[in-house]
């Protein structure tokens, strides 16, 4: 039996090659540290739900992706189909900080028609000592995108549940203020069992139109 | 250190090349004191068992599944047939008198299919791939290629080294810097990326190097890698474009329809875009996707066959889980069961027998019109996709081509002295699509250069330029 939820939002995980993308959402996704993690070749997809208000659960799809450029004419098809996305880039490595705006040109690219929310994600922030990019510039990055910023640590768990709550609540308030739709044939948000106790009347119109079972 | 120690028979790391075999682990195993022995216990392949595993130790030992205990008859199969194939000389038939490449036959295809004797593996891998071949008439050495490929400074070698201990991170030969296997494979990579450098360094073929390093020499792995690139798997394989792998997973899909219906309407049903996880297997030829014993049976009959092994496996593999997937709930668990497929199927002659009861009559023939149609279809999308997003491109235009002209050479060859028809065109069709997908990317990379130039980076027009060249380039083939 399937565990009740609200909604169900398809989240995307991008960024440069090694900076943690499989480690974050792992910890995430099953609360352990995985020391290695074999090199993301295509698409790998993991679930878990979160609880925004309580009694409130939305189920995360959250999908990993290649980092390598090549898998990149692969994982842009998944772009798409996704309401919101957490962008990566490694503290201890420049060069991942500078291929942000890569990345974010190619997710906006292949959205369309649809948006995408994302929030830029500073890792492996327990590796003070090599730090190579500053909070400041991070955050003033995010800014310039309209982003929020957020420095995690899969190793240390600092901060992974926050960045991926946060995310959520942003996309929760944007569903029910109306600016993301569910829509036909577009995975991005689709609404889910609601428990007939807790939740508002607008909440059930919203779910008795689209639930399907 | 005293010597070099040898596994036990059957123990730990007896299944790997001997120069493999890491001696510090091994000096542990023969302690006499029990509290000296080492705490990881690891099985014949250097694999670490997971003493969690119910509480019983994984011992295969005598167990069916072991590549150690090989079975006597089928060695005397392939021990007779080698020496009835083979007739120049009277007495002790050994590796060196037998011909690099082994003529095909029917006889040969059943007893590769039954299973290559795990100690003949590698020197009858390297002749049914052709590896052997190539490591004798190769223009340039091992010792060159990798003197010439040992730049440590460049983006590739930086990849390479970041990847290094996450690619086999459960094996005793792999999971430290120290390790035997890592600076082979270090060296085989950077190797393959000088060797090919349209591919360079592609993520997944750390795979496949880890475990035919397991068993193989250092330089045997790279003729080996020669070999799956040029031959055995179609051209664009591992290339920055996949085109190749991308092909296959079009070709998979369609191949479906036709031999799993009913997974094809599941699929449909709920919306599963399966090349997102088969593409892993087919980049890896199963390498890290199913156990290693079934890995050792698939792989017998990839260098047999080529890639045709890879498509009647899979189809195989979703046919025995078929039941299980159509009674599923929703998609995300489809999605699951379909990822966790390979792990959980061990038992090698059931999926060999479900792969060619199913597929055993899909030919090489079927395989080369499905990737035609879908490889053009592919081109075609992606110039109409490529508007403004060209920056994806970073091939370098003054690239040397080290290792194609092999493949040119042998179809070059087959063209001219014939060997028969059906060859010949398959080998013309392949060269054209190479043609094409060259054409298309020197249309892209100019139009991307004009657009650059274009002070309003006007990206209609560049888009409009890819699109019409596509065009022209279908009317000229």
């Amino acid at each position: 039996m399937e565990a009740i939820w609200l909604y169900q939002f398809r989240l995307i995980v991008i960024g440069d090659s090694t900076v943690g993308k499989s480690c974050l959402i792992r910890r995430f996704t099953e609360g352990r540290f995985a020391q290695v993690s074999d090199p993301t070749v295509g698409v790998d997809f993991f679930s878990r739900l979160v609880e925004i208000e309580p009694g409130k659960r939305i189920k995360l799809q959250i999908w990993d992706t290649a980092g390598q450029e090549r898998f990149r004419s692969i994982t842009r098809a998944y772009y798409r189909n996704s309401v919101g996305g957490l962008l990566l880039f490694d503290i201890t490595n420049r060069r991942s900080f500078q291929n942000v705006h890569d990345w974010l040109e190619e997710a906006r690219s292949h959205v369309q028609p649809h948006n995408i929310v994302f929030l830029l994600v500073g890792h492996k922030c327990d590796l003070e000592a090599q730090r190579e990019v500053t909070r400041q510039e991070a955050e003033k990055l995010a800014g310039a995108y309209g982003m929020r910023y957020v420095e995690t640590s899969a190793r240390d768990a600092i901060n992974v549940e926050h960045a991926f709550t946060e995310l959520t609540r942003d996309i929760f308030a944007l569903v029910r203020t109306g600016e993301i739709t569910i829509q036909e044939g577009w995975e991005g948000v689709k609404s889910g069992f609601v428990p007939n106790v807790v939740h508002s009347s607008e909440e059930v119109t919203k779910s008795d139109r689209r639930c399907l079972c | 250190m005293s010597g070099t120690y040898t596994p036990a028979p059957g123990g730990p790391f007896s299944a790997l090349t001997p120069s493999m075999w890491p001696q510090d682990i091994l000096a542990k195993y023969h302690q006499k004191e029990p509290s000296e022995q080492p705490e990881l216990q690891y099985d014949e392949f250097g694999f670490r068992v997971d003493p969690e595993d119910d509480g019983k130790p994984r011992s295969r030992l005598g167990t069916e599944g072991s590549p150690q205990r090989e079975d006597p008859q089928q060695r005397l199969r392939w021990q007779a047939h080698l020496e009835f194939t083979h007739n120049h000389t009277v007495g002790d038939l050994t590796w060196d008198l037998i011909d690099p490449v082994l003529s095909r036959s029917e006889r040969l295809r059943s007893l590769v299919l039954g299973g290559i004797p795990h100690s003949m593996r590698p020197q009858l891998w390297m002749r049914l791939a052709g590896a052997l071949q190539k490591k004798r008439t190769s223009e340039i050495s091992y010792r060159e290629i990798i003197k010439n490929s040992s730049n440590d400074d460049s983006s590739t070698s930086k990849q390479i080294d970041k990847d290094l201990l996450r690619t086999m991170p459960t094996n005793a030969c792999f999971c430290s810097m120290s390790s035997v296997g890592v600076p082979r494979l270090k060296r085989v990579l950077r190797a393959l990326a000088w060797l090919y450098p349209d591919i360079g360094y592609c993520q997944g073929t750390g795979m496949v190097v880890s475990c035919l390093l397991l068993f193989l020499e250092e330089e045997d792995v790279l003729w080996m890698m020669c070999a799956l690139i040029e031959d055995l798997l179609p051209p664009a394989y591992f290339s920055s474009t996949l085109l190749g792998v991308q092909t296959d997973q079009r070709v998979l899909r369609q191949l479906i329809v036709q031999y799993l219906p009913a997974l094809d309407r599941l699929l449909q049903e709920h919306d599963i875009e399966l090349s997102l996880i088969t593409l892993h297997w087919f980049l890896t030829s199963f390498a890290s996707v199913v156990d290693i014993r079934l890995l050792l049976r698939i792989w017998d009959l990839l260098f047999y066959q080529g890639s045709l092994i890879l498509f009647q496996i899979t189809l195989g593999m979703l046919k025995i889980k078929e039941e299980e997937l159509v009674s599923s709930e929703n998609s995300a668990s489809i999605f699951n069961t379909l990822s966790d497929l390979p792990s959980q199927l061990r038992d090698g002659p059931a999926v060999l027998g479900e792969a060619m009861r199913l597929a055993g009559s899909l030919t090489q023939e079927t395989l080369e019109a499905h990737r035609h149609k879908h490889q053009a279809y592919i081109l075609n999308e992606q110039a109409q996709l490529s508007n403004g997003n060209n920056t994806t491109y970073n091939t370098n235009l003054n690239k040397a081509v080290r290792r194609q002209s092999l493949r040119r050479k042998s179809t070059l060859s087959s063209l001219l002295f014939g060997e028969d028809e059906a060859e010949a065109l398959k080998s013309k069709n392949i060269k054209q699509t190479e043609l094409v997908a060259a054409l298309r990317e020197a249309i892209t990379r100019t139009a991307e250069h004009f657009h650059c130039l274009d002070p309003r980076h006007s990206s209609a027009v560049s888009s409009h330029t890819a699109a019409q060249g596509q065009c022209s380039i279908y009317k000229i083939l």
